[in-house]
């Protein structure tokens, strides 16, 4: 029994000529025999880190551990050994091959594994019928519920007994009605022995949760005055693929933009003096922030929470602030 | 190693699904390869021209002039009396004489052989008319289509009569032999002179000695010779047939590699669920060779029911006919290759979009 540590992990690619960073610096672990769902907004990271969790995407940096296996270093053929035999996974639209039956989809990872016909048809009809659909084992895809289909793709991602399953959003594409029976399943199966990790934006499966993994840490909001930074010249304010909750404003001096670009050179957007502010997107939209502010010169920042910020602004400048970013399209922090 | 139960799964569930259009793409590819089989029965019938040619005139031998291509190609004249020669030595000789010449027909020339006969070739079959009477009458083979019964042409400003049809007495494909008896044939072509441009022999044992300046040739030296001289035509039909597999490749690709771009969210999710490289590839050429089976004995059929279209001597016997099934999975397996380098590609991440 072992637990699943997630250390440092950085997962970065060239983005059109910038480099995006969807996990930056990301480490939890997750508990032997727990259920954890991991929560965000779109674009926060979460299908990245299932990515790599599932084998299926190599990490930037830092490392996946289970028991005696890193993840993040496997290659050729233990790297397929894994997909196979110590990773099930859920998809978010079943993603059930159109051509085969319920049984021959469950049958295929068992195939590819080399389990015999007979024996991997045994263990299909059984892993159906767990999940009810005993009566369905001959339907194709096109002939069965979204629900259903959802179900056959947990009894695929169960086929091999893995000690981890990973499911990405997997009650995303049902109503209510069908939802349940997948949430108990996934209750269910987080067991001594097994971990589940659950990407989701339903609030439905918190109460089943063992662990809940915010990908986007939750800043508190202060209610203390807006803080001012003294900046030495080059000195950097924030990093891009950081996150923050403050919003700037220009007291004295100037603060570079630059982007940093897949070719490791840093490209400047823009030089902006007092009264300018910057840095409003990532607090306002909760993403990472899109480009590092450097000092210019010796510089002095009034940090504003966006409540704060709003209240600075007033109603009327909130429109004018969206528009800046719209006409500083490059500028989006 | 290929887990081989894994990849029919890959391959024959989705044939099955897509069947219509994989029937469409092996229909497609057995037309192509039909016309290749055309042309192989074409290539065939320059060798079944050749048996037929030398079935005319008989003879298990035959006397030519020393350095002659052979008895029913070369025009070099032999003394005549080599046919008595061999005659008395009791065998069953027969004189030859081949002039390749041309004729007027209405002021049209035309290429024909020119036969010297004496009316005893043993497999000269009449297809119309009669045999010849007369100094002044022709018998002609079919391929003289510009000359029918009873029409007139000038040869050597002599003119003649057509009085017979008969079959197989073609040259070099196309080139008609024009029968006229063997004493006006020497008389107008040969100066009067009594001379022979070969003997057919036929019988057993060893022949008598033979004047200097003669050579013997077995039939298998005279099939080679004739056939020879189709050599130029049957290399412009390999090529042809080579130009239609590159067209068949070309066209079952692009269909496959299609197919290929279809399945790639299939192979994102073999991929992520623990599928090899190897086997998706197997399944996409498995699914391949079929589709070449299907094409290879449909392309057959096709063949034969083609084949009565288009004029001339054409032989698709089995020996020919069969080989394009292999062919056809080999052509649908390197068509399969873009496809199944698009899959090698894909990106199990893809399965999470």
């Amino acid at each position: 029994m072992s637990d699943l540590i997630i250390d440092d992990l950085t997962v970065e690619y060239d983005a059109g000529g910038y480099t995006v960073r969807p996990l930056d610096g990301f480490s939890t672990t997750v508990q032997d025999g727990s259920l954890a769902v991991l929560l965000g907004p779109s674009g926060c990271g979460k299908t990245t880190l299932l990515s790599c969790l599932g084998g299926i995407l190599t990490p930037t940096s830092g490392s996946i551990r289970y028991g005696h296996i890193e993840v993040a270093g496997l290659q050729g053929a233990a790297l397929t050994a894994y997909r196979q035999r110590d990773v099930g996974i859920v998809f978010q639209s079943f993603n059930l091959v159109p051509s085969l039956t319920a049984v021959g989809n469950v049958m295929a990872p068992l195939r590819a594994a080399g389990m015999s016909s007979t024996a991997a048809r045994t263990r299909a009809v059984e892993l159906l019928e767990h999940v009810g659909l005993g009566e369905r084992l001959g339907h194709r895809p096109s002939e069965m519920s979204g629900g259903q289909q959802q179900r056959v793709s947990l009894a695929r991602a169960l086929a091999h007994d893995p000690p981890i399953i990973i499911a990405d959003e997997p009650t995303a594409s049902l109503d209510y009605v069908q939802v349940e029976g997948v949430l108990r399943l996934l209750r269910d199966l987080a067991a001594p022995g097994r971990v589940v990790v659950v990407a989701t934006h339903d609030d439905r499966l918190l109460p089943l949760a063992d662990q809940i993994i915010e990908m986007v840490p939750r800043f508190h909001e202060e209610s203390s005055a807006p803080i001012s930074s003294e900046l030495a010249p080059g000195e950097v304010l924030f990093t891009q693929g950081s996150r923050g909750n403050r919003i700037f404003v220009i007291e004295s001096g100037s603060i570079d933009i630059v982007r940093e670009g897949a070719d490791g050179w840093a490209h400047p957007l823009a030089t902006l003096g007092p009264n300018e502010y910057f840095g409003e997107m990532g607090p306002l939209f909760g993403l990472p922030r899109s480009a590092t502010a450097r000092a210019g010169s010796e510089t002095v920042v009034v940090g504003y929470t966006p409540e704060q910020f709003r209240q600075h602004m007033g109603a009327e400048r909130l429109t004018d602030l969206i528009r800046h970013e719209e006409r500083n399209d490059e500028n989006t922090l | 190693m290929p887990q081989w139960g894994f990849v029919w799964m890959v391959a024959w569930p989705d044939f099955r699904a897509r069947l219509q259009r994989f029937l469409v793409i092996g229909l497609g590819m057995a037309l192509v390869l039909a016309i290749t089989l055309l042309l192989s029965a074409f290539s065939e019938g320059f060798r079944l021209r050749c048996d037929r040619l030398l079935d005319v005139f008989g003879g298990e031998r035959y006397i030519v002039a020393e350095g002659a291509s052979g008895p029913m190609t070369s025009s070099t004249p032999v003394d005549s009396s080599l046919v008595d020669q061999l005659v008395e030595a009791g065998f069953d000789a027969r004189p030859l004489f081949f002039s390749p010449n041309a004729i007027s027909i209405d002021g049209a020339p035309a290429s024909v052989v020119v036969v010297g006969s004496n009316g005893d070739e043993p497999g000269m079959r009449l297809t119309a008319g009669r045999l010849l009477h007369g100094p002044g009458e022709a018998v002609a083979d079919e391929a003289l289509v510009e000359l029918a019964l009873g029409d007139n042409f000038v040869l050597a400003g002599r003119p003649f009569t057509i009085v017979g049809t008969v079959e197989h007495a073609t040259w070099d494909i196309a080139t008609a032999g024009l029968f006229i008896e063997r004493a006006t044939a020497l008389e107008i072509l040969a100066g009067g002179q009594d001379v022979v441009t070969g003997v057919a022999v036929d019988g057993k044992g060893a022949l008598p000695p033979l004047p200097k300046g003669v050579s013997v040739q077995s039939r298998g030296q005279a099939f080679d010779d004739i056939l020879s001289r189709t050599a130029d035509a049957k290399k412009s039909i390999d090529a042809f047939k080579f130009t239609l597999w590159m067209l068949a490749i070309v066209i079952v690709g692009a269909v496959l590699y299609l197919a290929a771009i279809e399945r790639v969210r299939d192979f994102a999710i073999f991929k992520a669920t623990g599928a090899s490289n190897v086997d998706l590839v197997l399944g996409l050429v498995i699914q391949a060779a079929i589709v070449g089976v299907i094409a290879g004995v449909l392309s057959i059929g096709l063949a034969q029911l083609m084949k009565p279209i288009y004029p001339g001597l054409l032989s698709l016997p089995f020996r020919i006919a069969w080989p394009v099934v292999p062919v056809a999975v080999v052509i649908a397996a390197l068509s399969s290759i873009v496809g199944v380098r698009r899959a090698i590609k894909v990106d199990p991440s893809q399965a999470f979009g």
